[in-house]
């Protein structure tokens, strides 16, 4: 029964996330619901001391990322500076190579260990820009820049800072890579994005 | 990588040969640039290489500067206990928020005068953007805390732990908790801090390096990554102004090719030893 609560409260989550309602209001919906079914007396504490504890840290953490990757983003499309980029990339490589240049700007800034969430904002300019100009449809952006900034670098190669390569290095003791001095540098803090 | 990129490849010839062109009706669009004169493109590409530049600098540079913890006392009245932080756990935040900086800095040195006349209106939607990115996130991550608190989902750990081949375990374990969780990064602490040491201990048994483990936990935390409440696939379509309907089925498509390279993974290294 408890683990039936458990996959319910997920698959109703995954549900209101795919029909396009806000996450921000129905995360604490689902998550209320299940500790509901099974402890009424624990909603209120759970709320405040364990949802809203967890959101207000990753707030803490990084709302500034998030933040200046906006405002980085921002400034990169009114300065045209993104439109440049993308004259000269498809003058030298011709449109139909669009995607593969995106895949390798967000492969780049991933492996150089820039956060995804900040790629998605720096990059998304670029990529409109580029899709926009090439006529492919905008609504593969977002599988162009998955490809690009959530599969391959974040995990998969050695020694990506990534924060998914390092918690295991937290555990599992092998250094991220055979570069020494990323291990010391890297991000230990097992509350993280993504 | 191949695979993706000749699945969009495939997507794309597909949308040209319907003639769909880029869309219409589309919110969250970059400001149309109307200039006589585009700027050189190595000075146009710079802000960006300084973001990857000096985020290496930051992470090598932060630890050296203030050691293992930083503390400071605040100046109020009355006793109070100093504010101490921990650097390994905020340097790698604090060097992106360095190189931001820099990278935001760059732009205005090089392009000031056009920024300036729009930055007002533009800083307004960068705020609201990265005010909606980060909530979504971070409500996701009290979602998952929440469920992750419950027992029932200490019954779906602990049947999870009765896979007997020791790396599809692995696999199967982070992989499930990211999903139950929505957040790759946060399934993969709760798998790991509730059964480091089973794993390590499986391993050890069955003569299996920690290499390969490590590799298989990092990639299976990625793999539920798929999944249309998480995190990421949240603030990717919250920034290019996109709905699932519209673009989750081709994310979807490229994470789960990702996924299965793990047990690809998982294969080579039985067949060959190869990490």
């Amino acid at each position: 029964m408890d683990f039936l609560i458990v996959l319910g409260a997920l698959c109703f989550l995954m549900f209101v996330a795919y029909r396009g309602y806000s996450v921000i209001l129905f995360a604490p919906v689902a998550a209320m619901g299940a500790v509901l079914l099974t402890d009424p007396g624990m909603v209120a504490p759970m709320f405040t001391g364990l949802f809203m504890d967890k959101m207000v840290g990753f707030v803490k953490n990084y709302f500034p990322v998030f933040l200046l990757g906006a405002v980085f983003g921002k400034v990169i499309e009114l300065s045209g500076f993104s439109k440049a980029i993308v004259a000269s990339v498809i003058n030298l490589l011709g449109p139909q190579r669009a995607m593969l240049s995106i895949v390798l700007v967000c492969a780049i800034l991933t492996y150089g260990g820039v956060s995804l969430f900040v790629v998605v904002f720096a990059v998304y300019p670029f990529a409109a820009e580029m899709f926009k100009a090439s006529r492919i449809p905008k609504r593969l952006i977002p599988g162009t820049i998955a490809l690009g900034a959530f599969t391959i670098t974040m995990d998969a190669l050695p020694g990506t800072p990534q924060i998914q390569n390092i918690i295991p290095t937290t555990f599992s003791r092998p250094r991220p890579g055979r570069h020494p001095g990323w291990a010391s540098s890297a991000p230990c803090s097992s509350w993280s994005a993504a | 990588m191949v695979c993706g990129l000749t699945y969009l490849e495939w997507m794309r010839r597909r949308a040209l040969a319907a003639n769909e062109g880029y869309g219409t009706n589309l919110v969250n669009e970059p400001a149309a640039f109307e200039h006589e004169k585009l700027a050189n493109p190595w000075i146009a590409i710079l802000p960006l290489v300084m973001v990857g530049v000096m985020n290496k600098v930051f992470t090598n540079v932060i630890p050296d500067l203030y050691g293992k913890e930083v503390s400071f006392i605040p100046a109020v009245i009355g006793t109070v206990k100093p504010v101490v932080q921990n650097i390994s756990g905020i340097a790698a935040i604090w060097a992106v928020e360095g190189a931001l900086l820099v990278g935001i800095l760059t732009v205005f040195v090089f392009a000031g005068k056009t920024v300036l006349g729009q930055f007002a209106e533009g800083s307004k939607a960068a705020v609201s953007g990265a005010l909606l990115a980060a909530i979504n996130t971070a409500s996701e991550y009290g979602f998952g805390a929440v469920i992750a608190a419950l027992p029932g989902f200490l019954v779906i750990a602990n049947a999870l732990g009765a896979i007997p081949n020791p790396l599809i375990n692995e696999a199967i374990t982070v992989t499930a908790l990211a999903g139950i969780t929505g957040s790759a990064s946060g399934g993969m602490s709760i798998a790991l801090a509730a059964m480091s040491e089973t794993f390590i201990a499986n391993a050890h048994a069955a003569g299996i390096p920690l290499e390969v483990f490590h590799r298989v936990a990092s990639m299976a935390s990625g793999g539920m990554d798929t999944l249309p409440h998480n995190g990421a696939v949240i603030t990717l379509l919250a920034v290019t102004g996109l709905t699932h309907k519209q673009s989750y089925k081709d994310i979807f498509a490229i994470t789960i090719i990702k996924t299965l390279a793990v047990f690809v993974i998982i294969g080579v290294y039985y067949a060959t030893g190869i990490v």
